[in-house]
């Protein structure tokens, strides 16, 4: 049976529409995890290096220990948010004359195939053949891998065991966050000592070899545990994703604007907007990259660039793909009491309050200069007026279909051309006009230049929604047809 | 109301749609069978201009529809769930579309009353999202908001499909009682030849694009649909 979930499996991939349909894109992904793979390799042997630098008096692998369960609790978390569990693939089975428990099985092995459980892989062999077998030897060094990697495999599936029963709940959710960062915090101001927690776990299986046949039994029971889980909640539609039961992403907000609520909704009650909206925080932590460092708060081209990023994080990150997002609906749009000039003018309200927000978040970046702060707002005032239009008008020709109740993790539906172009002229013009007065020796009156220019746009919105309107009534049908297209 | 002039729409070289020109009266209820891939679906795409026809226009209250937005305040439409927004609950789906229509919660409840029957308590102030509902419930959905906004032409593509017969019954009727409280223009397409020789006055034969009939209701009607359904 298994035989043939798998190969139906592979045959969805080799066959989708996708799939060397957009040949450009699928040469990039495999070049991007080319790319992946290659850092991970590099950071994986630079490992015991990296440490050295970092903690320079201690030894190398006793420090190594030391992080391996921060590195599994922060990892946890994300996994919450980005690890699947693919109930849906199994959904035309179940009414089939399939043993219930082969099901389950596969589902559950098929949940262990993730990334995050393949990038330890490369931060622990190298690091072990390097450092931790010339000191012990081949036996423990197996006995160390073992240890560390059959951790990563109880998070998988113990995630799997979690998300099933107490973290149906967003604030169950919360209160871990919370819980794990205090225990980061209590670890930093040496309160407990984490770290050394972990030290002496992974350090114990250098020295005894019933560390790994304790790691393997765990990962047994969790399995099982999962197992049995999984095979009560079968019957009921418990074992599909359904997430609408938090309060939280219910709220109703007050103004009373249909077509911004609507948009609000689309963001917070379906998964890959939604981590679109988080990944667009993370965006804003950015910043303590840059603003720590001399070397890029001496000048101000790197300063604007992540200016940009930050107070426009979310509207770049969720605006590439405007109108693929409506897709599930477009027809309603077309039919219903609205005109496009109503749409794209709720879209660039909604891209202002992202922006607002984005800036106000990042205010505290004050703290390293004023500078920041100024720059920070020649940006929004750019990011609002001129790259706002950008956006749209790159992504308003042939918006592809993107399937809402997909999930986010490298899902690269709706991605197309469009998305690539975006990019360079919502950096480039900005510091385009920079560069101008840079060469004369006069940069900041470049970082004024970009808040003009940024002026002008919200003064002129209104004749830049006709030329976004002009361009959707030439290519709507296509538009229509393309996001409608679901073969 | 609804005038269509000779519309003509290819795909790939294939004529999927050629219709003469065809004039609905204000307040007539017009009735479009026909099997699979006669046409149907595309004659109301090119009427709520979702796709471009080759050649000819439509035009509803003499406005041409192409690239405009006026009609759409007095037409409404349910093709398919396409037309429906998966991640509202019904009701947040209602205000939205009551809203485009600068309807008050109240007189959405008002205009929605009358579907409470057919709604049958599975509908209304549920927190479901539309994505989770059955497709007869989304159906309904769909063909209520049809009725949001006082339409003058009410667009609806097989509405009897995917239902249970007894809200098969109960829409007929309320299409009927509708119409008679209204001034409203229908076109509905249907497979179910019973259900729409009796809801409408005049009934549009398709087959791979013609119009092979064009029929006033009368009581032989039904045995004539029926004959010409049965030779081909």
């Amino acid at each position: 049976m298994l035989k043939w979930i798998i190969n139906h499996q592979s045959k969805k991939i080799s066959r989708s529409p996708s799939w060397g349909k957009n040949r450009l894109l699928t040469v990039l992904s495999i070049l991007l995890a080319l790319v992946a793979v290659l850092y991970l390799m590099v950071v994986g042997f630079l490992m015991d290096r990296i440490i050295m630098i970092m903690f320079p008096e201690e030894p190398v692998i006793e420090t190594y220990a030391g992080l391996v369960l921060f590195y599994f609790t922060s990892e946890l978390i994300m996994r919450f948010y980005l690890q699947e569990i693919p109930a849906l693939e199994i959904q035309p089975y179940r009414v089939l004359p399939v043993k219930r428990s082969h099901l389950i099985h596969y589902l559950l092995l098929r949940s262990a195939m993730t990334l995050f459980n393949l990038v330890p892989l490369f931060l622990v062999i190298p690091f072990a053949l390097m450092q931790v077998l010339p000191a012990y030897g081949w036996g423990l060094t197996a006995s160390w891998v073992l240890s560390i990697t059959s951790l990563s495999l109880i998070c998988s599936f113990g995630i799997v065991y979690l998300k099933k029963t107490i973290f149906k709940n967003s604030w169950v959710m919360l209160i871990f966050v919370g819980l794990v960062l205090l225990v980061f915090a209590l670890d930093y101001y040496h309160i407990i000592d984490f770290r050394s927690v972990s030290a002496g776990l992974f350090m114990l299986s250098l020295h005894y070899y019933f560390v790994p046949a304790i790691a393997l039994l765990t990962i047994v029971a969790v399995y099982s545990l999962c197992f049995f889980t999984l095979k009560r909640a079968f019957y009921a539609e418990q074992i599909q994703e359904k997430k609408h039961d938090n309060m939280w992403f219910n709220f109703n907000p007050h103004f009373k604007n249909e077509l911004i609520t609507l948009e609000l909704r689309l963001i917070l009650r379906n998964k890959r907007p939604r981590s679109m909206l988080l990944m667009s925080l993370f965006f804003i932590l950015y910043g303590f990259l840059f603003y720590t460092k001399d070397s890029y708060m001496d000048g101000y081209a790197m300063l604007i660039f992540v200016g940009i990023f930050i107070t426009g994080g979310f509207m770049i990150n969720y605006g590439q793909f405007s109108f693929s997002w409506e897709s599930g609906y477009f027809d309603t749009f077309l039919t219903k009491n609205i005109s496009y000039r109503q749409i794209i003018e709720n879209k660039l309200k909604l891209f202002d309050y992202g922006c607002l927000i984005g800036f106000l978040l990042s205010l505290p970046y004050g703290f390293f200069g004023a500078k920041i702060v100024l720059i920070h707002i020649a940006t929004l005032l750019f990011n609002m007026g001129v790259n706002s239009f950008f956006i749209l008008y790159f992504t308003g020709k042939s918006p592809k279909r993107i399937d809402l109740s997909k999930s986010s993790m490298f899902n690269y539906e709706g991605a197309g051309l469009a998305q690539f172009i975006l990019a360079v002229p919502c950096f480039m013009t900005p510091l385009c006009g920079y560069m101008f007065f840079y060469l004369f020796g006069i940069p900041i009156w470049g970082v004024v230049l970009i808040a003009f220019q940024g002026v002008l746009g919200i003064m002129f919105r209104q004749k830049l929604i006709d030329v976004l309107v002009k361009r959707f009534n030439n290519y709507k049908y296509v538009i229509a047809d393309s996001l409608r297209n679901n073969d | 109301m609804i005038k269509i002039q000779g519309v003509r729409k290819q795909y790939k070289g294939n004529l999927v749609l050629n219709l003469p020109t065809i004039k609905i009266e204000t307040g007539s209820t017009v009735g479009i069978v026909g099997n699979n891939g006669a046409g149907k679906t595309t004659m109301f795409r090119v009427i709520l201009d979702l796709i471009m026809p080759n050649d000819g226009e439509v035009l509803l209250k003499d406005i041409p529809v192409k690239g405009k937005d006026e009609w759409k305040s007095f037409t409404s439409s349910f093709l398919d769930e396409g037309f429906l927004i998966s991640f509202l609950t019904p009701d947040e789906y209602f205000a939205f579309v009551g809203g485009l229509h600068k309807m008050s919660p109240a007189d959405i409840g008002l205009a929605l009353q009358r579907f409470e029957g057919i709604f049958n308590d599975e509908v209304r102030g549920k927190e479901k999202y539309i994505r989770d509902l059955s497709k007869g419930n989304q159906k309904k959905i769909g063909i209520a908001s049809a009725f949001l906004g006082n339409p003058e032409i009410i667009i609806l593509d097989e509405p009897f499909a995917n239902l249970d017969p007894s809200t098969q019954i109960k829409l007929k009727r309320l299409l009927i009682e509708y119409r008679n409280d209204h001034s409203v223009t229908y076109l509905i397409s249907s497979h179910d030849l019973t259900h729409i020789t009796e809801v409408c006055d005049r009934i549009i034969v398709l087959e791979k694009g013609e119009v092979i009939k064009d029929l006033h209701t009368s009581p032989s009607t039904l045995t004539e649909l029926q004959e010409y359904f049965n030779n081909g």
